[in-house]
């Protein structure tokens, strides 16, 4: 499996759920914390979402999304991250239980 | 037939990241069918698809997992079944591609395997029980056991038997049944150890061989002087510390022992060697030796 098929995949992952309702931009932050942003987002990415945020007057995780995409997530944040917020809105869903 | 678009909310989420896991090459229909299987299908799936399944693979030259899901589709088998069986799937999946699917099975049964077999004795604890049917190797086995499995054989033997019980072997006693005349492998140490402590005690440093300056004689004549005939006194323990390492019986006899007369009496010892050479052959018919000389 090559990366850029784990990217693409779980970008799809991301943007689905995203989407679908399964999660939402708020869940997203949850687990994409500030400090994953900040530790993982490329310089101009952090400053693009800074600037969107200036331009709005606020920081809101819709805002957020806005920039960071699930492309840029997939592409940027660690996977472990995405997947424990996919599996956190699994659980929530009730869609994890037995067979 | 249901399309990706028809479906909303986990279904659409579970259509879209498994027809995208196919697409990428991150999942293989057999990945799919693991968790969708023939029995899942059969209960959950309409029997409209089931028709249009058996037409296809009756027409085709070879079933497999890809004919199933590309007759089925995606979007159909996440119509109909049970979203927990998708979640088990997808969830596969994604620990796979987080490269957590290679995590070694637990611990807990290969660690016991190889705990020593002389605790498995001593202490016969319920958590080594599993022990109990490769420890038999011991009673067999004499001191010192002959060539012992190795941990990655055990572990092997440890996860062959946890999958599969195999019967024991015709002695294997109980967990709890004390191995009184096992030979143990601590036994064994302890019999190994004694066998050392039981070799002669050292018999501290054998003599200095006579060097040049000392007195004694030396001639080039050959590599070594006649020692058979040379009387063994009787060693006297000198009561000195062994320095540096103990000598053996072999570092002793390599040279004559000439007990602590030399010590004493050196000088006599000398002439004592002068006599004894004066009738070697290559003495006679060469020059006299005139005296302390190497």
């Amino acid at each position: 499996m090559s990366i850029e098929a784990r990217q693409r995949w779980f970008a799809t992952m991301m943007e689905s759920g995203l989407t679908q309702q399964i999660f939402g931009p708020a869940d997203v932050l949850r687990h994409a914390t500030p400090e994953v942003l900040a530790t993982n987002l490329p310089p101009e990415l952090l400053s693009k979402v800074l600037a969107a945020s200036l331009a709005a007057g606020a920081m809101t995780p819709e805002r957020v999304l806005e920039t960071v995409t699930p492309d840029v997530m997939a592409r940027h944040l660690p996977h472990d991250v995405l997947w424990e917020c996919i599996a956190a809105a699994a659980e929530r869903a009730g869609i994890t239980g037995g067979r | 037939m249901a399309s990706t678009s028809t479906l909303s909310g986990p279904r659409a989420f579970f259509a879209t990241t498994l027809a995208r896991a196919l697409e990428l090459g991150v999942a293989t229909p057999d990945d799919l069918l693991v968790h969708a299987t023939p029995d899942v299908l059969s209960l959950h799936l309409p029997r409209g698809e089931w028709q249009k399944l058996l037409a296809a693979c009756l027409a085709a030259p070879r079933t497999d997992a890809r004919l199933v899901v590309e007759t089925i589709t995606v979007p159909v088998l996440c119509e109909h079944v049970p979203l927990p069986i998708l979640w088990a799937c997808l969830a596969q999946l994604a620990q796979r591609a987080l490269g957590r699917g290679l995590v070694a099975p637990p611990p807990a049964v290969i660690a016991a395997p190889v705990a020593p077999v002389g605790v498995a004795a001593v202490a016969p604890a319920p958590s080594v029980a599993p022990v109990a049917p490769v420890a038999p190797v011991a009673p067999v086995a004499p001191v010192p056991a002959p060539r012992a499995s190795t941990a990655d054989e055990r572990t092997v033997e440890a996860v062959r038997s946890s999958a599969a019980p195999v019967p024991a072997p015709a002695p294997a006693p109980g967990p709890a049944a004390p191995l009184p005349a096992a030979p143990t492998r601590a036994a064994a140490t302890d019999g190994a150890s004694r066998a050392r402590t039981a070799e002669p005690a050292p018999l501290g440093d054998p003599p200095a061989p006579p060097r040049p300056g000392n007195g004694t004689p030396r001639t080039t004549l050959g590599a070594r002087r006649p020692q058979a005939a040379a009387a063994m006194p009787a060693r006297k323990p000198d009561g000195r510390a062994p320095a540096g390492r103990a000598s053996t019986a072999t570092d002793f006899e390599i040279e004559t022992d000439l007990g602590d007369t030399w010590k004493k009496e050196p000088e006599q010892v000398d002439d004592d060697q002068l006599i004894d050479w004066s009738q070697n052959e290559e003495t006679q018919t060469g020059e006299p030796l005139p005296g302390p000389k190497r």
